[in-house]
């Protein structure tokens, strides 16, 4: 294993190891904070986050960014929020399925835009981001997904579970270790890292550039889609806010986790660890009955650690290649 | 026109006498496994190839050499399917073939190993080897890193090298990666590869493993073109020799039939008279004095010594240092060691070198040169604001008054001052850039590449401007790889190569021979 490699891997071990540390403090303050219910409580939080960082790495990856997530988790759980409250409750696997396919338009409609018509993601997905808002106002049409509205099969799923773990925790795993499979042993995995470590040499090597940008933002939409079930399930009810935000935090754990944002770089196992932490630093700022300000001051500095680590361990390389800096976010 | 020889036997000479150049190659009837005919490419309006041939067999190491602007990236990028030729056809043992991509070309077993290594930095070594081709086992079927690991071990073996295929591409030195993309190309079974100016950031012991690794490459019947700028390389490695010129296909035989004169003459041979040439004044009074300017790494020891009235030409390859030692002359890049006086007064910062009368006129027009999208007349007023305002406040009349002043004396055309220069031709994009320049009213100006990419007329037009400039007192240095351009208007032509001025050369003296031999050839420094 060469140097790099050895820190990327220490990183990891380093990100542990800090939440381990974070873990005792917390727990050394409130005992509460090991409880049974209160770690499930944190399992929860995390869960959108964990699902919708998974797919945003991919996007990170090939040096691209949606921003449009937040948006369009808020359209999926509105979207089949309204279809219950006018047609009658949906079986829930149809539900969650309904709720793939509204992530899914989005996502392509980011994806072609993006590796076609060559248009920065970072800008594109912004546009996008109000395009879908509005999109869940007219859904919405002046009202809102109430309680009574979610089906209970729906809500279900946020409760019991083996070993007391939610089934809801359950899917964002799947969909986690599923972005971790095609990313390890898949060729379009492996293209997905390639494309943003070196647009110009994966296109001298004939590897399918647009074809891979338009993979990662169509799965990036379709997790949204889920994340929005995810969501009537998590808390029963949606507002047309829903969501709003989301992105941010989500890239933030990614970033946390280690993941270059000039693309080419970052784990699984590192996105989880960074969705991991800012949920300990959440929930543990909560028990310990500190304020808001200070766990958004906390996010803040996290991530400008992880940026700065980033850099220094660019700058560590040789100059031959790394200077395959950021020319374009696009494709 | 004397022949100088080169180290060669008697024998050879004898050869040469009587030779009929041996367009079929050593085995005459093989079908050759790549071959160009009569390929055009046209980029804008600038002729880039012209109707150019070219043949590669199995088991020969071709060189294909030319000077800056001949063509021959152009070329290889056609053979390897980053672009695709205008007019002409492209064969594979014999068969006509379209690369409309460079996968395209990879399906065809043609592989190029690029002069910058095209790899990804964040991948292992293995897998840069298997890019895209990664092996797979299992049910559900997923990429075996085990057997890509051995598989990018055994094929690096065979190329003589010891990397570790887990290890990080990033963490390669420069030598290293051009072995991790030569055993891609093996992986591909490649039947032609296509090496792009290897050896330019090599040690001398690297480019001997390299030199090995591709006579080993040809000895199993693999065909390799191999562009490069230095001859001696060529010799020591070339079993033909393929010469471009102007886009222009010039000769192609045997190495053994060239000798470094031969080659030199093929390269540079044009017709240098057609040229405009110069009223020569009486240099005049110092005005550029350049003492020991060196950055590490990039250029050493340079002196320049400029008058009054005299044009001083900067020769040598791309990637000389010739632009470098400008910059740092005018002061924008960091220098290590070394003085710059303009008339007696010290110049450290691009503020002070303007303020003493020096202009700069850099190679990037489009980048360095002009604001593209602002008028003319903002873009020629920009360096003087000064004197074009009124306490701080722009006057418009003025600014087009002096872009129209201008615009005359250098024969602009545009329809008025107010178009912006994205719309006009890159000669007429270059004028504003003289204009913005000229009228700072310098006593001293550097171009760089004034004539790059701009078409006869206009350069006709900036050669008499060139000249008038001189004959009016100002001081040029005048940086260009259009050989026969330097040394019609140049007083004085230095030559560098490599970060050294390896010639000084009067007028008189200055050949296109002499000048290309110290360009490229092992030579003795000298001093300016």
């Amino acid at each position: 294993m060469s140097a790099v490699a050895r820190l990327a891997r220490v990183r990891e071990l380093a990100l542990a190891g800090f939440i381990a540390l974070l873990v005792i403090v917390i727990a050394a303050q409130n005992g509460d904070f090991l409880s049974g219910s209160n770690l499930r409580s944190i399992l929860l939080d995390i869960t959108l986050i964990a699902a919708l960082a998974s797919a945003q790495l991919m996007v990170m990856l090939t040096r691209n960014f949606d921003l449009s997530i937040g948006s369009t988790v808020g359209l999926s759980a509105v979207t089949v929020g309204m279809i219950c409250q006018q047609h009658g409750a949906l079986p829930t696997p149809l539900a969650y399925l309904v709720a793939v396919a509204v992530g899914l338009v989005v996502g392509l409609v980011n994806g072609f835009a993006i590796a076609r018509l060559r248009i920065p993601s970072i800008i594109f997905t912004l546009g996008m981001l109000s395009v879908v808002r509005g999109a869940v106002y007219l859904v919405a049409d002046g009202g809102q997904v109430n309680s009574e509205d979610v089906p209970a099969g729906m809500t279900d799923l946020a409760t019991g579970g083996p070993f007391g773990i939610p089934p809801l925790v359950l899917i964002a795993l799947a969909v986690a270790l599923a972005a971790f499979a095609f990313l390890r042993w898949t060729r379009s995995g492996r293209n997905v890292y390639a494309v943003g470590s070196n647009p110009d040499a994966a296109r001298l090597h004939g590897l399918p550039v647009s074809r891979t940008v338009v993979l990662v933002f169509a799965l990036s939409g379709a997790v949204a889609g889920l994340a929005g079930a995810l969501y009537l399930s998590r808390f029963g009810f949606a507002q047309i806010t829903a969501g709003s935000g989301l992105e941010l935090t989500v890239i933030a754990a990614v970033v946390v986790g280690g993941a270059s944002i000039f693309g080419g770089s970052g784990s699984i196992a590192g996105t989880l660890l960074g969705c991991l932490l800012l949920g300990v630093i959440g929930n543990g700022f909560a028990v310990l009955g500190v304020s808001q300000y200070w766990q958004d001051a906390a996010y803040g500095a996290l991530i400008l650690l992880a940026v700065i680590a980033d850099a220094r361990l660019r700058a560590v390389r040789r100059p031959a290649r790394s200077a395959a800096a950021p020319k374009e976010a696009t494709a | 026109m004397k022949r100088r020889e080169a180290p060669r036997t008697p024998e050879r000479r004898e050869e040469e006498k009587d030779h009929v150049p041996e367009i079929e190659g050593r085995d005459g009837a093989a079908v050759p496994v790549l071959e160009a005919r009569a390929v055009s490419k046209v980029f804008g309006g600038t002729v880039a190839l012209d109707h150019v041939d070219l043949s590669l067999r199995a088991g020969e190491i071709h060189a294909l050499l030319g000077e800056n602007g001949a063509g021959k990236s152009t070329l290889t990028r056609i053979l390897c399917g980053v672009h695709r030729p205008d007019t002409g056809e492209l064969r594979v043992d014999g068969a006509v073939v379209d690369f409309h991509t460079p996968a395209a070309a990879q399906e065809h077993d043609i592989a190029i190993l690029h002069q910058e290594p095209s790899l990804f930095g964040d991948l292992e070594v293995a897998e840069n080897v298997f890019v895209g081709r990664q092996p797979k086992h299992g049910r559900p079927p997923r990429i075996d890193r085990r057997a890509m690991r051995a598989e990018a071990a055994a094929l690096l073996a065979e190329l003589g090298a010891e990397l570790d295929p887990a290890a990080r591409v990033a963490d390669l030195s420069l030598a290293e990666a051009q072995l991790v993309e030569m055993a891609g190309a093996l992986s591909r079974r490649a039947r032609v590869l296509i090496v792009d100016e290897p050896t330019a950031a090599l040690t001398p012991g690297e480019v001997g493993d390299l030199f090995r690794v591709l006579r080993g490459l040809r000895d199993r019947g693999v065909a390799i073109l191999f562009i490069g700028h230095r001859l001696e390389e060529i010799f020591a490695l070339a079993d033909r020799i393929t010469v471009l010129r102007d886009g222009r296909f010039v000769d192609s035989r045997a190495a053994a039939d060239h000798d470094e004169a031969s080659l030199i003459r093929a390269m540079v041979g044009r017709d240098v008279a057609a040229l405009h040439v110069r009223t020569r004044v009486e240099p005049g009074e110092p005005l550029l004095q350049v003492r020991g300017l060196a950055r590490a790494g990039v250029f050493e020891a340079v002196d320049l010594d400029l008058r009054s009235g005299e044009i001083v030409g900067l020769a040598g390859l791309v990637g000389a240092g010739r632009t470098e030692v400008a910059r740092a002359v005018f002061g924008i890049d960091r220098r290590d060691a070394g003085t710059v006086e303009l008339a007696g007064e010290r110049l450290r910062t691009p503020q002070q070198a303007m303020r003493a009368g020096l202009a700069f006129v850099p190679e990037d027009r489009q980048r360095e040169g002009v604001a593209v999208e602002l008028p003319i007349a903002a873009n020629v007023a920009l360096p003087i604001l000064g004197r074009v305002a009124f306490h701080g406040w722009l006057r418009p009349g003025r600014e087009r008054a002096l872009a129209r002043e201008w615009g005359e004396r250098l024969r602009l055309k545009a329809r008025d001052v107010e178009q912006a220069p994205r719309e006009l031709s890159g000669g007429n994009q270059q004028k504003v850039v003289l204009a913005k320049w000229l009228a700072t009213r310098p006593r001293v100006l550097i171009l760089d590449e004034p004539t790059r990419g701009v078409d006869v007329g206009a350069k006709v037009e900036i050669h008499r401007l060139i000249d008038e400039l001189a004959a009016a007192g100002m001081a040029i240095l005048l940086i260009s790889s259009d050989l026969p351009e330097v040394l019609a208007l140049s007083d004085r032509v230095l030559v560098m190569r490599e970060g050294r001025v390896t010639a000084a050369l009067h007028h008189a003296e200055a050949t296109p021979e002499r000048v290309m031999q110290a360009a490229t050839a092992e030579a003795q420094a000298v001093a300016a």
